[in-house]
């Protein structure tokens, strides 16, 4: 189903419309089963595959004799299972479920956050309408159950707060359809092929900025959507994006861009390797290898991952160094502006890399912007 | 937006602004709708 559709839009009002006439308990309830059914439509291998993460993510963590044995090993399971098809093996071909890379990092998170005992009182009921919360299912933000578990017990119908999931909703589908899809995919995109005959590194260099554009109007659109959708239901879910081509360094743009992904990095993968390694740049270049693999599992992830984990490691060391401000006047806006035009700039030349189909063709581009005199 | 429309203008007329604004959105989104959206890779992870 086409996300920004009529019938997706008819799916959310319908699912609203019953949400709030149904009893109190049942309501999560619902906005759950009205996930299982559009999943059981449209991606039956997607509601399988949920539903089998979260038997698996739960039973072994609350029912296992063995308990952080058990939580060990269902983490592991998903782990497992998300690789399988991840690597294109998945039920014999490269097919991956609907939503299937968000669920994954959810459940995950549930069942090490259950080691950590961090996770309030629940029910399997919570549990299962955690897992199953329509707005968030298809493209995240990747939503902390604590936070869900909260908003839960908390939540009533407030008008102000549905008003607002309205405007945040149609804000997604503005930037989504007219930003997205007209400004940047069809106007931009024609301007850059005018300009592929006349100048080749100048039209490569605007082609990865159309690619960022369009992959941050249309991701910060469906993520809108998510948001104001769960609003309407009565729950706050985390932001995903803030301003991240307004990033001063690459650390900066890494807690503006999908910030809910690299979150779930920071507290699951830099904490972790920084605590078995004591080396930061380890740990980073570690978050951006699983950072770059959850994307897909392939030689160009791989190295967009490197590209980006090596930023951060030299920005780390950079801030370390400690280096003298310039003292003339206005030495401060200079330092800030150079700053932010390497950092843009640095993003710009990492989606060169992801934007071509294969790693080969995405270094092409690359040297064909950066020897430009060639 | 609206916080900021009502620190330089009347209620009424950032109301009426607002409302514009939004019937404005609605349109265009209405006049764009029909993009396609296979290019959008977290669809698809």
């Amino acid at each position: 189903m086409n996300m920004v559709s009529l019938a997706a839009l008819a799916w959310i009002a319908a699912t609203v419309a019953l949400y709030w006439c149904a009893p109190r308990p049942w309501q999560p309830y619902v906005a759950a089963a009205s996930t299982a059914l559009l999943l059981g439509v449209f991606s039956p291998v997607s509601l399988a595959v949920l539903s089998f993460f979260t038997a698996l993510a739960y039973i072994p963590v609350r029912y296992g004799r063995q308990w952080a044995a058990g939580a060990l090993a269902s983490g592991g399971a998903v782990l497992a299972i998300f690789v399988w098809f991840k690597s294109g093996m998945g039920l014999g071909g490269p097919l991956v479920p609907m939503g299937f890379g968000f669920y994954t990092l959810r459940a995950l998170h549930y069942t090490l956050d259950s080691i950590k005992r961090t996770l309030p009182p629940h029910t399997f009921g919570q549990f299962l309408s955690y897992m199953f919360f329509l707005p968030t299912i298809m493209t995240g933000p990747i939503n902390r159950f604590q936070d869900f578990h909260r908003d839960l017990s908390r939540r009533r119908f407030d008008s102000a707060l549905f008003s607002k999931g309205c405007e945040r909703m149609l804000y997604g589908y503005a930037k989504i359809v007219i930003l997205a899809a007209y400004e940047v995919s069809h106007i931009l995109a024609l301007r850059v092929k005018a300009l592929e005959g006349t100048n080749e590194p100048l039209a490569a260099y605007l082609d990865c900025v159309r690619y960022g554009l369009n992959l941050y109007f249309q991701f910060s659109g469906y993520s809108d959507i998510a948001i104001g959708f769960a609003m309407l239901l009565g729950f706050r879910v985390a932001e995903n994006f803030n301003y991240p081509f307004l990033a001063r360094n690459i650390g900066d743009f890494w807690k503006r861009w999908h910030i809910t992904l690299s979150s779930w990095c920071r507290d699951y993968v830099y904490m972790f390797a920084l605590s078995a390694g004591r080396r930061p740049w380890l740990a980073v270049l570690a978050s951006m290898l699983i950072l770059g693999v959850w994307h897909e599992l392939s030689a160009r992830y791989l190295a967009w991952g490197i590209y980006h984990g090596a930023g951060i490691a030299v920005w780390q060391g950079f801030q370390k160094a400690k280096l003298p401000g310039l003292s003339f006047p206005g030495g401060r806006l200079v330092t800030e502006g150079a700053s932010y035009l390497l950092t843009i700039n640095f993003v710009i030349l990492g989606f060169a890399i992801t934007k071509e189909p294969d790693l080969q063709s995405g270094l092409q581009v690359l040297s064909k912007i950066l020897f430009f005199w060639v | 937006m609206y916080g900021l429309l009502r620190a330089y203008v009347p209620k009424t007329a950032a109301d009426i602004l607002m409302i514009i604004w939004y019937v404005a959105l609605v349109f265009f989104i209405i006049a764009f709708a029909g993009s396609d959206e296979s290019d959008f890779r977290y669809l698809r992870i």
